[in-house]
């Protein structure tokens, strides 16, 4: 494998970033017209779309909990969605079920479910193209849709993705530098109250590292969530604007 | 079917982490005792942390690699949490905890390059080794991850495959009795260490089943002795601060350290018990030695230690480290072996030194070497002959050159330079022990200072079951 040098002397990355600089991201909300909630969300070149349908009738009643709403989750990758991975089967193997769970516990601790009991929330997540960060972009993009679904949340959950690669820690990476081999740090907080919801490393990181990593993802959440809710409220304004001033 | 726990019992459980303290008496920061068993087989061990028990056994066979990879093995990872764990799990149905368990100890593993699938390579491109560890849990007490991890990693160094010779594309595999079987390439050893967290930023390291229900998040680390972090899960529940993370990495580095020397020394001692079957007659007291020599019992603890300090690669650890194992040896319900081995405390940097200048003292070579070999095995077993003697040594030297061989992945520089300290050890023992004598290391308890004094003076076997027992 020829040598690609993820970062150069100047400190440039191969898109022309900073190691702490995100990638450019780009939200629509409210774009389906038949869920509760939905949202587009892009981070670079990684395109989601979430649906969100809830609270609605639990679909078996051996899961219904009398105190609290369920929150399901599936995510699936489009088979078009990458260039690099061919495989057929996107729907139900062990990686998409991992994301499900990981998006699932996390709404599960932020979303007021004691409010629904006995209810289901649902949440569809699909990827139509991937760059990498897709665990992190899937948590925004669900973040938006859930309150799209207008469904009471302690707090954004904002997540973004760092990474440790010659010595240099990175922030939200794309493909090529997610398969570069270096530890890929997965961290979601909730910004406002400040708490951490999930953590995922996998790969050796040093000790001392591991907390400039830390901080260098928290720093990127953060980031993420000054857009996250400029763009909440602007279609919080456009909605009350239209509803005013009813466009025909 | 789902196991609840009652109101009062939940509100009793918070109230008491409130004030610092757990059901079970210990703090917030400690961990249950560890036990490790060897099964009879290499790479079968069962691991008890606490109540929670976990049996892992590991077995090889040889299968074609993918052609993509044609110069990788393959490691499987199989899971099974039975219904005799716990109330909850119901085998009817595919069972979640089953496979985040399955999924997080493989990736720890994997992931962190500990295992090397390369070195399971036989002919490249159509024989590799396909090593197969499976994970059965017994009883949920709480805590699997780390009970299993734990159970993972010791099988997996305490595992031996057979020896291959390759032979251009013919590979003959050695049966086990014919050669000696090879241990698998383990680069590091990474351990999980789970908290668990509470309301108001209170944090408890190894929860367990009860505490488990009752707590709000989990957060797990998986560290290796070089302080390196090979995996951090956090899934869901309450959130934390990023300061609290980063506490429980720094917690979670010592805690491995503990536990990675319990797991070296209770190999070391199985490894030693299995190399010399014909001699090993469990529950013998020391009194047949017949050499009168005052060996102090810390000659084979040195071989530990010096383990310990290549493990943990740092001569200014030593004294802390040695530390550690005591607290451990408190915490652990270790059988009297292992603790004796752990109380040496001595400084084995200068026993290094002196075994490297001295290699005089032949007098007391046999004497030294029967206690090596008596100290190693842990087995209260002594050999008599003078002639069997001189036979131990060699393998007591062997044994010991290939006891530190055999964690070959673990540290590898510092490794070659054991064994050559190690091998020209037949004179250089005695020099040890002399050593060992004139450090006349702190003796942790009592239970070392019997076993010393019962060398010097075959004490009855009623005082030394006594001592054993404890």
């Amino acid at each position: 494998m020829s040598k690609l040098s993820y970062i150069t002397p100047e400190g440039l990355r191969i898109d022309g970033r900073r190691n702490n600089e995100i990638r450019r991201l780009n939200m629509k909300m409210g774009i389906f017209n038949r869920a509760d909630g939905s949202a587009y969300y892009e981070q670079g070149n990684t395109k989601i779309t979430v649906a969100v349908y809830g609270p609605r009738e639990v679909a078996s009643n051996q899961r219904m909990l009398h105190d609290r709403a369920i929150v399901n989750c599936e995510y699936s990758q489009a088979a078009f969605s990458s260039a690099t991975d061919r495989k057929p089967t996107r729907k139900s193997d062990k990686q998409s079920y991992e994301i499900a769970s990981l998006i699932k516990q996390a709404f599960e601790s932020t979303i007021q479910i004691t409010l629904f009991p006995r209810s289901q929330i649902d949440i569809y997540v699909q990827v139509l193209q991937a760059d990498g960060g897709l665990k992190a972009a899937a948590l925004n993009a669900a973040t938006l849709a859930v309150i799209d679904a207008g469904l009471p949340m302690r707090d954004f959950i904002c997540a973004c993705s760092a990474t440790f690669i010659e010595g240099v820690p990175l922030l939200d990476m794309n493909q090529m530098e997610e398969r570069s081999g270096g530890a890929d740090l997965l961290l979601s907080i909730q910004p406002q109250l400040g708490g951490v919801i999930s953590l995922n490393m996998e790969s050796k990181v040093p000790q001392d590292m591991f907390e400039s990593v830390l901080e260098l993802a928290n720093l990127g959440c953060m980031k993420i969530f000054a857009l996250l809710q400029t763009e909440v409220k602007r279609h919080s304004a456009d909605l009350l604007s239209n509803q005013i001033n009813p466009k025909s | 079917m789902k196991e609840i726990l009652s109101k009062n019992e939940k509100d009793f459980i918070l109230s008491s982490i409130d004030q610092g303290l757990r059901v079970d008496g210990r703090r917030l920061n400690d961990m249950r005792s560890i036990k490790i068993n060897f099964g009879k087989q290499y790479g079968m061990v069962e691991v008890q942390l606490g109540r929670t028990r976990v049996y892992t056994t590991v077995t090889c066979e040889v299968t074609e690699p993918k052609p993509e990879r044609p110069n990788e093995g393959f490691f499987i990872f199989n899971t099974d949490v039975s219904p005799m764990s716990s109330v909850s799990v119901d085998s009817s149905r595919g069972n979640p905890v089953e496979a985040e368990l399955g999924r997080l100890i493989e990736r720890g593993l994997k992931e962190s390059r500990a295992i090397d699938t390369e070195a399971l390579c036989i002919v490249a491109g159509s024989k590799v080794w396909k090593v197969k560890t499976n994970v059965h849990v017994l009883d949920d007490c709480g805590n699997l991850l780390d009970c299993a991890s734990i159970s993972v990693i010791t099988a997996l160094l305490h595992f031996r495959k057979p020896d291959v010779t390759v032979v251009g594309n013919d590979a003959t595999i050695h049966p086990i009795d014919e050669r000696e079987p090879v241990p698998l390439s383990i680069h590091h050893t990474p351990i999980s260490i789970t908290f668990g967290f509470f309301p108001k930023a209170i944090m408890i390291v190894d929860p367990d089943n009860k505490e488990e229900q009752v707590m709000d998040g989990k957060l797990s680390f998986y560290v290796n002795v070089h302080k390196e972090i090979c995996g951090v899960s956090k899934g869901g529940g309450m959130s934390t601060t990023i300061e609290q993370v980063i506490k429980c990495s720094k917690i979670s580095v010592i805690r491995a350290t503990e536990i990675t020397q319990l797991i070296r020394e209770a190999l070391h001692q199985n490894i030693q018990s299995r190399q010399k079957p014909s001699t090993r007659r469990k529950g013998l007291p020391f009194e047949i030695v017949e050499h009168s020599v005052p060996e102090p019992t810390t000659v084979a603890g040195t071989t530990v230690d010096i383990k310990m300090e290549i493990d943990t690669n740092n001569k200014q650890q030593q004294q802390t480290t040695s530390k550690p194992t005591t607290t451990t040896n408190n915490n652990s319900n270790n059988n009297n072996k292992e603790e004796t081995k752990t109380k040496t405390t001595v400084d084995t940097s200068s026993i290094k030194q002196q075994q490297q200048q001295n290699n005089n003292n032949n007098s007391t070579t046999s004497n030294v070497k029967n206690t090596d070999i008596e100290m190693k095995d842990k087995k209260k077993t002594i050999e008599i002959d003078s002639d069997s003697d001189s036979e131990e040594e060699d393998t007591v030297v062997l044994s010991s050159t290939n006891t530190t061989k055999t964690t070959p992945s673990v540290n590898n520089p510092a490794k070659s330079t054991t064994t050559k300290s190690e091998e020209p050890t037949i004179t250089s023992k005695p020099a040890v022990a002399k050593q060992q004598e004139q450090a006349s290391p702190i003796n942790l308890d009592e239970d070392s200072e019997d076993l010393s004094v019962a060398l010097l003076k075959k004490k009855p076997a009623a005082k030394k079951k006594a001592a054993a027992k404890k």
